[in-house]
């Protein structure tokens, strides 16, 4: 079997490695180099296919039990995929556990009407029941909360804000003024300390 | 022209889809289900077991490279694309492990071009004659190992282009020159089709 007596054309060369089938067929219309070379490569295309199924080995006996008992001997089990409502659910128990978190550490504003709190509604006795009970709920659920709320009045809040303040002002002189001036302690944040 | 209509790429779409029930397997595999997964081991072993018969010509090599492709293929199933044939997944699996297998030995990749074409020997000769040679058996004396492992991609496994270059870490253009030559070596033998 041997089709190509003469070097083919640049252009049947072409169209033979695109393979194109349309393209193909158009130019072995009025090619008969290339309709001879088709036929024989459409011809080898079968045999290929057909000696492929014709002479397979025989596959072992065992082989499927053989890579099954190989698994179980060297895999645990796949992973499962995180699926998109795990990822959301996660997220979502993430997310509250911040806000949870934020809402135990962040100190709450002093209250500028305090007297405005201890004062009793004429509530019905049911309304009061109520308060009390939500009152213990929460209480239950955040305690960290509400024992800081109850340590920390007003006179503290103020002083750590003043203290904070000072010591960022000391901060400050220690990085942005000269040293030798003498007129801030760096420390306490006062000026003129060293006299 | 009727020669033309039975085309490859005609036969085989560009974009192929996974059988559904595959999908169904995989994901029954994930969710814990033994028998999904031996399930795919009975479809597609042999198939892996051949593909990795071409290469090795050794049945105790092809038989653990096609263990360690099944093992391989189960610990990373959550990674397989669904929407893609399992099989093919399987194949690039089986190329990586019989590449992994051979660095070694050096055997297979780095077979020299030229040791591959040597003439075929007296006893050969006298099997084409009588033509009762195995074409797959000359493909494998007078082309490159990746001429062939192409080729067998493409009219064996009867995969497209596409999937060829897929699995073969090949752009589709090199897999049609690859074809293209592997096409003319066969054709100047004297094989009786």
């Amino acid at each position: 079997m041997n089709t190509t007596p003469v070097r083919p054309r640049f252009y049947c060369r072409l169209v033979r490695l695109s393979s194109a089938p349309g393209r193909a067929s158009r130019h072995a219309e009025g090619c008969a180099d290339c309709r001879q070379y088709f036929l024989a490569s459409t011809r080898l295309e079968s045999a290929l296919r057909r000696d492929a199924v014709r002479f397979a080995p025989p596959a072992p006996a065992g082989l499927e039990r053989g890579i099954m008992q190989a698994i179980r001997d060297a895999a645990p089990a796949p992973a499962r995929s995180h699926s998109r409502a795990g990822w959301f659910a996660g997220v979502s128990v993430a997310t509250a556990a911040a806000v949870a978190l934020a809402v135990i550490l962040v100190p709450h504003p002093p209250r500028v009407q305090p007297a405005m709190a201890v004062v009793k509604s004429p509530a019905p006795e049911v309304m009061v029941q109520g308060e009390s009970f939500s009152t213990r709920l929460i209480n239950a659920v955040v305690p960290p909360a509400a024992t800081l709320v109850a340590a920390a009045p007003l006179q503290n809040e103020l002083d750590s804000v003043y203290s904070d303040a000072r010591s960022a002002l000391g901060f400050l002189a220690l990085n942005f003024l000269p040293s030798s001036s003498g007129l801030i302690d760096a420390r306490s944040g006062q000026i003129g300390a060293k006299g | 022209m009727t020669l033309f209509s039975h085309s490859p790429a005609e036969e085989f779409p560009l974009t192929p889809e996974a059988p559904a029930d595959e999908a169904a397997l995989v994901r029954d595999t994930l969710g814990a289900d033994p028998r999904a997964f031996e399930e795919i081991v009975r479809r597609h072993s042999r198939r892996v077991y051949n593909f990795l018969h071409q290469f090795t010509r050794h049945h105790q090599d092809a038989e653990d490279l096609t263990q360690q492709t099944f093992v391989k293929a189960y610990q990373n199933l959550h990674r397989f694309d669904c929407s893609r044939p399992l099989i093919n997944w399987l194949f690039t699996i089986a190329r990586r492990s019989a590449l992994n297998h051979f660095r070694a030995a050096k055997s297979w990749e780095s077979v020299p071009e030229d040791a591959a074409s040597e003439a075929p020997s007296p006893a050969h000769q006298t099997e084409s004659r009588d033509g009762t040679e195995n074409l797959w058996a000359h493909a494998r004396r007078i082309l490159s190992p990746r001429e062939f492992e192409v080729l067998w991609l493409r009219f064996a496994e009867e995969l497209s282009t596409e999937e060829t270059a897929r699995i073969a870490g090949l752009t589709q253009t090199h897999v049609k020159v690859l074809v293209y030559r592997a096409r003319q070596q066969l054709m100047k033998g004297d094989i009786p089709l």
